[in-house]
């Protein structure tokens, strides 16, 4: 009986772990969704309205959900602290301590996008969003593929994993 | 002139510099920062501060191109695209009735400025209200129980704005004369600063404003909507305004507005005032001009006699 419960604590630590795995690959697929997203709303923002970037900001904080719209809500808390800092330094300050789950040439290309907001006229910052939109999609398709295959891979591996140390405890 | 208030004006102004620069400026003497006019940042020169005596370098600075995209990131609230209209005009304003002029690389496009790069020097205006200055001038300025359509002249950086400000606040609070309703096309938000619909300079209490649109529009606007009995505004500078002056002066109100120059001969012979010299729009002229004692005010009627 005991042997049979230490057997499916091994077996429920090893999904667990691959379950991790799978959820931070999705995650990052996520993530870059709504980032695509917020950033091709703040283009077509800047093509007709032409709201103040504080606004902007405000608005995505409220809208977009999880890391992304934390993400939003620091460049504006640290926006509002440090003016004088510029649209640039909070962006890249709020990049440094929010959407962990992106990889550096993600994290590239958003701080690409910060170089331009608020600096120029609209067409140049809608031209940098753009860009950054099309560099995201393609991190995004890659994610989403990526979460897609090794998902598998990683619960296939993690099943293994537990009934393999079940098997060489037994 | 209360230099405590008035040194806060520029304390206010001076918020938008960089931090090394703003603290520069804030450690001036109060009387010297109760009566600058101006600061002028050019790109690789010490900060300078207009002041009624002329230009005062702050030597122990010196500005970068970096502090200069710095101030107009700040005025544009961290938001260039919404200030791209000014920054083709030239100037910005900023919140207080503060104008910023900008000064660097044009870009054009078909013959007109769309943007300018690399900022080689940006001035910062200081925008003060002198409660009464308009007292040498206001009674003057009827005729027959009526206020006369007037026109104010100096050079750039005369005071002009100033007193037609104060000509507005005491026409609108009656200070002197009955109360009028007043009109105001605040095209670069100098003469009334309204933030959240409100103004932040005093134009007295019978006054409306129409901020932030063509001159030639507000005024239109204004016409249609408020029934102004005064029609106040700043700077006669395009085609258009004078287009809609000539209208407005149809329309049985009296107009108050400003124009760059040094006298009546100056201003007959630009062709974008000949019009309306010649039709007798204004029936009064103001010439604002510099003493060793300070400002004075030469009043005449639309012919040049004095008033």
């Amino acid at each position: 009986m005991l042997k049979l419960l230490g057997a499916g604590c091994v077996l429920a630590g090893a999904l667990w772990c691959g379950l991790d795995g799978a959820g931070r690959l999705s995650r990052r697929a996520r993530t870059l969704e709504e980032l695509h997203a917020a950033l091709s709303w703040l283009a077509e923002e800047l093509a007709f309205r032409l709201p103040p970037l504080p606004r902007l900001l405000e608005e995505l904080g409220g809208t977009c959900q999880g890391e992304t719209g934390r993400f939003f809500q620091e460049a504006l808390r640290l926006l509002r602290a440090d003016p004088e800092g510029g649209a640039y330094q909070s962006w890249r300050q709020a990049l440094a301590r929010c959407l962990t789950a992106l990889r550096p040439e993600e994290r590239q290309a958003l701080l690409e996008v910060g170089r331009a907001l608020g600096r120029f006229d609209a067409q140049t910052q809608r031209q940098a969003l753009l860009q950054g939109c099309r560099r995201l999609a393609a991190f995004r398709e890659e994610a989403r593929g990526e979460a897609r295959r090794l998902g598998r891979v990683y619960l296939a591996l993690s099943l293994a994993g537990g009934t393999a140390i079940i098997l060489m405890l037994l | 002139m209360e230099p405590v208030r008035e040194a806060a004006r520029l304390d206010q102004a001076a918020g938008l510099l960089p931090g090394p620069l703003r603290r520069r400026v804030l450690a001036l003497p109060l009387e010297s920062r109760a009566e600058a006019e101006e600061l002028r940042l050019r790109r690789g020169r010490p900060l300078s501060v207009l002041t009624p005596r002329g230009e005062e370098f702050l030597l122990d600075t010196a500005v970068t191109g970096h502090d200069l995209e710095t101030v107009l990131e700040l005025a544009s609230a961290c938001s260039v695209h919404t200030v791209m209209e000014q920054v083709r005009n030239g100037f910005v304003s900023v919140a207080g009735g503060h104008r910023l002029g900008l000064c660097g690389v044009g870009v054009m496009e078909g013959g007109a400025l769309v943007n300018l790069r690399e900022l080689s020097s940006l001035s910062l205006r200081v925008a003060r209200e002198f409660k009464g200055l308009c007292r040498a001038v206001l009674p003057r300025l009827w005729r027959e129980g009526r206020l006369e359509s007037t026109l104010l002249l100096s050079p750039p950086g005369g005071g002009k704005t100033t007193l037609l400000r104060d000509l507005i606040r005491a026409l609108s609070a009656g200070e002197g004369c009955p109360p009028l309703r007043v009109g105001i096309a605040d095209e670069r938000g100098e003469l009334a600063a309204v933030a959240a619909g409100e103004p932040t300079l005093d134009i007295g209490p019978r006054s409306d404003v129409m901020s932030a649109c063509p001159k030639a529009v507000g005024m239109m606007t204004l016409l249609r909507g408020m029934a102004p009995q005064v029609l106040a505004v700043d700077e006669i500078t395009r085609p258009e305004d004078t287009q809609a002056v000539l209208q407005a002066a149809g329309c049985g109100v009296a107009l108050l507005a400003t124009a760059h120059g040094g006298s009546l001969d100056d201003l007959c012979r630009r062709p974008l005032y000949r019009d309306l010299m010649a039709q007798g729009i204004f029936g009064r002229l103001v010439v604002i001009g510099n003493g060793p004692e300070g400002r004075r005010y030469a009043v005449t009627d639309g012919e040049g006699r004095p008033c």
